[in-house]
């Protein structure tokens, strides 16, 4: 069975993209480059939500996924959803609440939750006991999932590394699971991601093993955050684990890393750049998109 | 040849254990499990080098490393201001005069990013880190090779230090080039490179002739073989390159309340951390890679 691929496109940032800016152009060059989907960003408040609908329908391209924007760096505010901070988790809600409206306008059938931490960070553990951060998040879970179910979303957890989510509460598919299993919530599955199982995973094929039926859909991206192959992911075991689990959900590929001058400009905002035409600055869309798809059409006819 | 092996003494944290608290206990119980050595993790507060040489000496245990306090206060050798950077310099004068003293041959380097994490990349353009970090280390290796102290420069992974300048081996060597100093080389940690090099054994072989020492832990801190780190196959590129230097093991992290109760000082309420059972563990990490070494022949 073929796999359906898509483009988890925040990540355009790292080639100095913005889809919400340039919705029309960027999601036309993923449709033409053969994707046949698009993660949108979960940003509400800035996108044109008829607008991205009628372009994702007249091009026949799926909205997999909306991911949330849970980082301050990528949110703009803090949206703590297990902390202590009651109005951060508050605001985490609303936020949740708003994207998921979002999500299902856009058509989507997932919308993806995290734990993540504040920008100082907390490692190995956390200061807070990890029961009492788990307790949080769960309650979280329990506000969030039945609004989410009214609307036919399914929320996706990812497992963050312990410098972007809270060690030891949602760092690893088990906890993930255990997560799952003890908020009862039925309508939750799990986002793996390469970059972050390398990190918090003793085998990264065994952990989707044990995942399961819970994968719902799987961000491939490399050890480093680079481009696919410049990093040490054993892409032939992780297809396998997939084949093995009977996968049949999106394979979701994040853009590279490219230069410090194209990440500022998209994190400054699009078409910015400290002081140099920030056009020229960009990588190749196509070129960039046509890689992943490439090589991993290829390790799929082989497999 | 046998590698050399020592305890880093930070990571005796990670088990409850404050070093400067029991030196004579912890440094017999290290011996006894069967290491060469122990790396003090530098305290400048609290530099009592006489009694741990006194108690090194009396076991014949070598302190191949003094581990720099970079995560301290104003030590930001790249992205602080002229003054921090001063007083990064000079903290590192002083840790080099705490090496001589303990008869260590080594003060690690590595450096930390302050405050919020700028991955996945750097606020600041990398050129003006690394030229201000160029600067810095140029006097600190100065003054160290006065002193017969060789740094040892640990690169850490994008969200510990800042992105793109030393969290690969190749990216460190980049800046020790621009040195030209004799007296500095590299202090790969496999936790570290897990997250920045596309292959740890690669990258052990391509640097082979910068390797001063070799941090040996697990790709989640966590004890050896809960991670993915190929101990095998990374002790086999050390003995490829026919490295000599010592091998530094670290701990297994255990806890969160042993870690809060030692880094942290928290212990929550109706807590009481029992420390983990130091022999145990030392002599149990000793045995895996002994037994990794014996199987590489």
């Amino acid at each position: 069975m073929a796999y359906k691929y898509t483009v988890v496109c925040d990540t355009l940032g790292f080639l100095g993209y913005d889809v919400l800016e340039q919705p029309e152009e960027i999601l036309k060059t993923i449709k033409d480059v053969g994707y046949d989907g698009a993660d949108l960003p979960g940003a509400p408040d800035r996108a044109d939500t008829k607008q991205l609908r009628g372009i994702m329908d007249t091009l026949e391209l799926e909205v997999p996924e909306v991911l949330g924007a849970w980082a301050y760096f990528h949110g703009g505010e803090d949206r703590d959803l297990a902390g202590d901070n009651e109005e951060a988790r508050q605001r985490g809600i609303k936020y949740a609440k708003k994207a998921i409206d979002y999500s299902a306008e856009l058509g989507a059938s997932f919308f993806e939750i995290c734990a993540a931490q504040p920008p100082v960070y907390q490692v190995p553990f956390p200061k807070l006991p990890i029961d009492t951060l788990k307790k949080n998040f769960i309650d979280t879970l329990q506000e969030i999932c039945p609004y989410a179910e009214e609307r036919g979303i399914t929320i996706l957890l990812e497992p963050l590394n312990c410098y972007e989510a809270y060690p030891g509460v949602l760092t690893t598919i088990d906890e993930a699971l255990n997560i799952i299993e003890e908020s009862g919530m039925k309508n939750l599955g799990i986002q793996p991601d390469i970059f972050h199982m390398n990190v918090g995973e003793g085998s990264i094929p065994d952990a989707i093993r044990a995942a399961g039926d819970y994968v719902k859909h799987f961000h491939m991206n490399e050890t480093n955050h680079r481009e696919h192959g410049t990093g040490h992911a054993d892409y032939s075991a992780i297809l396998q684990a997939l084949k093995d689990i009977k996968y049949n959900g999106y394979i979701a590929f994040y853009m590279p890393y490219t230069t410090q001058a194209i990440f500022n400009m998209a994190a400054q905002g699009y078409g910015q750049s400290s002081g140099d035409d920030g056009e020229s600055q960009r990588s190749d869309l196509k070129a960039n998109l046509e890689k992943p798809l490439k090589l991993f059409k290829e390790l799929e006819a082989n497999g | 040849m046998a590698f050399k092996y020592s305890v880093s003494g930070l990571t005796l944290g990670f088990l409850g254990y404050d070093f400067s608290e029991e030196p004579e206990f912890i440094l017999k119980a290290i011996k006894h499990a069967g290491f060469d050595g122990i790396d003090i993790f530098d305290y400048p507060n609290n530099r009592n080098a006489e009694q741990i040489r006194q108690v090194t000496d009396s076991l014949s245990l070598d302190v191949p490393e003094v581990l720099g306090n970079w995560g301290g206060d104003g030590r930001d050798l790249a992205g602080g201001d002229k003054d921090t950077r001063e007083k990064a310099v000079e903290y590192a004068k002083g840790a080099i005069d705490y090496c001589v003293v303990l008869d260590s041959p080594v003060f690690g380097f590595c450096l930390p990013q302050p405050g919020v994490t700028e991955a996945p990349i750097s606020v600041m353009p990398v050129e003006t880190l690394k030229s201000n970090l160029v600067d810095g280390l140029k006097e600190i290796c100065t003054y160290a090779a006065e002193r017969k102290v060789t740094i040892a420069v640990e690169p850490l992974n994008c969200y510990e230090s800042y992105p793109c300048l030393m969290n690969t081996l190749n990216e460190t060597m980049n800046v020790i080039k621009e040195l030209d100093c004799d007296n500095i080389g590299l202090q790969p940690d496999v936790f570290h490179m897990n997250v920045g090099e596309k292959s740890i054994t690669d990258a052990i072989k391509t640097f082979k002739d910068h390797i001063v020492t070799f941090h040996m832990n697990e790709t989640n801190h966590f004890k050896f073989g809960s991670g993915h780190a190929d101990v095998k196959a990374i002790m086999q590129a050390l003995k490829e390159i026919e490295f000599s230097g010592y091998m530094t093991i670290y701990m297994p992290l255990m806890t969160r309340e042993l870690f809060n109760m030692a880094f942290r000082g928290i212990v929550d309420e109706g807590a009481t951390p029992v420390k983990a059972n130091l022999e145990a563990v030392l002599t149990e990490t000793m045995e895996y890679i002994k037994c990794v070494e014996a199987e590489i022949g």
